[in-house]
């Protein structure tokens, strides 16, 4: 049994991602640990998750956040790698709103701290901790990689998911008809999603959703599903500078993976 | 000291602006003229500084709590609810007139996934991310334990009766209720005269969707409209709330 990487920076579509392809491959989640159950995640996995119980054979999907090295688990299973990058700016921003979920204030981590921190180091610097690399390091690695990867663009995603999951289903090997497809692509918006993160953490009986967050942060609200924005400007989110300072230490790097441009700003 | 003028979106906010402020001033149809002497309080928070001598109204949509901007100012609130399938139904016009108005930031949907995600939501789910919390939650913000008097004013009479509704708003604003002030600001934020209001400054003539100034419609069924299974699906999200504020469920 062989696993298919899905494979992405953290706040890069991941999520999005597997929603969309397990409702491909399954029909409509129950709630959103289905997804952990019939496509784990490496990071947190589930007891008689797809992992550790496989069905007959068929290949099996796992998402990771790590940067490929040699170290990295499960890697003698691999037989191809779905890669999803996002522009670093909205990845910046998004990877910010996940510490607010996590109760870090304002007061203990300013925005603007927290972003000059993630420029000098390349990412977040807990994630480089845990394995996953700085930002340019982590699309450099699955790149690189010697077997097959597909690379697609959080952006695309958004301008045109169908067209995007179509060409994934097929590198995939998978049969997915058209309406299925079209289902899933609208069973996955960002309201639907969304809309999900609001019910499941309003459910006192439920603990453990995908979820990061409570009640609490809803009613500020501070959402897992945050924004989906693209292209946004780190000088209007966090203060003046924050571009200039972005662009130089992320230079190189952008311009390799085409986040460059002026009209991704 | 600031009385807000507080409800959940599409709940007559914008037509409660109107009654009020062609009431207080030389009545008009330009939105435009009451969003000034009414604003959104988010669109005024860099630049507004409250006063104790000086009463002002002020539109909010978010949950009232500690950090609400003002909060701390505040001498009353007139609350304006509607039933929330009425909310859902007119936002979807909304949606419909936002995405003609212009391509970007509004995600193509349909109709019933729109309903299911506001039904699981119990509200608008991105609304939820702009500090507005839930249908109920907004409500109940506002509605139970405020700390300062709270009018609520419903959508359904405002509909049935909008000259005795204005009177009592402006009794509670402790303003004077004088019938023939009352009768012409009523008849000068009529459906009718904001909708020809709306068509005259877009250049066209009232006819086709969609319009800000939307026909509110009440009593919607979500079944009968958009989807089989809504009202079911809907009640039992909604419906202890609800019941709450005197709402009938709908689903038989």
């Amino acid at each position: 049994m062989t696993i298919t990487w899905l494979a992405s920076y953290p706040k890069s579509g991941n999520t999005w991602v597997r929603f969309i392809l397990y409702q491909c491959l399954f029909g409509e989640p129950k709630e959103s640990m289905d997804i952990n159950r019939r496509i784990p995640d490496i990071h947190r996995r589930l007891a008689g998750d797809a992992l550790e119980n496989p069905g007959s054979g068929e290949p099996i999907f796992v998402k990771t956040h790590y940067e490929l090295t040699p170290k990295h688990p499960e890697l003698a299973r691999t037989a191809r790698a779905l890669h999803i990058i996002r522009d670093p700016r909205d990845v910046l921003l998004s990877a910010l709103n996940y510490r607010r979920l996590n109760g870090v204030t304002e007061a203990q981590l300013s925005d603007r701290s927290y972003a000059e921190q993630f420029i000098r180091v390349g990412g977040d610097a807990t994630w480089r901790q845990q394995g996953m690399g700085t930002w340019a390091s982590h699309a450099d690695s699955w790149s690189a990689a010697d077997f097959p990867v597909l690379t697609i663009r959080y952006e695309d995603l958004k301008r045109d998911a169908r067209d995007v999951m179509r060409g994934v289903i097929d590198f995939l090997g998978l049969e997915v008809a058209d309406d299925a497809l079209a289902r899933a692509v609208e069973g996955s918006s960002f309201e639907r999603l969304r809309a999900m993160e609001i019910r499941e953490k309003a459910d006192a009986r439920k603990k453990d959703g995908l979820f990061l967050g409570d009640t609490r942060t809803s009613r500020k609200g501070v959402f897992f599903m945050n924004k989906g924005r693209s292209g946004q400007s780190l000088d209007g989110a966090i203060g003046p500078g924050v571009d200039a300072m972005f662009d130089a230490a992320f230079g190189k790097s952008l311009a390799r993976f085409g986040y460059d441009r002026p009209a991704s700003r | 000291m600031i009385t807000w003028i507080a409800s959940y979106p599409k709940s007559g906010n914008t037509w409660v602006r109107f009654l009020l402020h062609n009431a207080l001033h030389e009545p008009t149809d330009e939105l435009t003229l009451v969003e000034e002497r009414i604003p959104y309080v988010l669109r005024v928070r860099d630049r507004y500084r409250p006063e104790s001598e000086r009463e002002d109204l002020l539109k909010t949509h978010l949950l009232r709590r500690d950090e609400h901007p003002f909060v701390a100012h505040t001498r009353r609130a007139i609350y304006v609810i509607r039933d929330p399938r009425d909310v859902l139904m007119s936002n979807l016009n909304y949606r419909r007139l936002r995405r003609s108005e212009a391509e970007t930031g509004v995600r193509e949907m349909t109709d019933a996934d729109y309903a299911r995600a506001f039904i699981d939501a119990g509200g608008d789910p991105v609304w939820a991310g702009n500090q507005l919390g839930t249908w109920a939650d907004n409500a109940e913000s506002w509605a139970r334990g405020a700390g300062f008097p709270v009018l609520l004013v419903r959508y359904e009479d405002l509909g049935a009766d909008a000259h005795a509704e204005l009177a009592r708003m402006l009794a509670f604003l402790e303003r004077p209720t004088d019938e023939g002030v009352i009768a012409r600001a009523v008849e000068t934020s009529s459906f009718a005269r904001l909708r020809e209001g709306e068509a005259r400054r877009r250049g066209d003539t009232p006819g086709e969707a969609p319009y800000f100034f939307n026909r509110g419609v009440s009593g919607a069924s979500l079944d009968e409209l958009i989807a089989p299974g809504l009202d079911a699906a809907f009640d039992q999200v909604f419906g202890e709330a609800m019941g709450a504020f005197g709402y009938p469920l709908r689903a038989r």
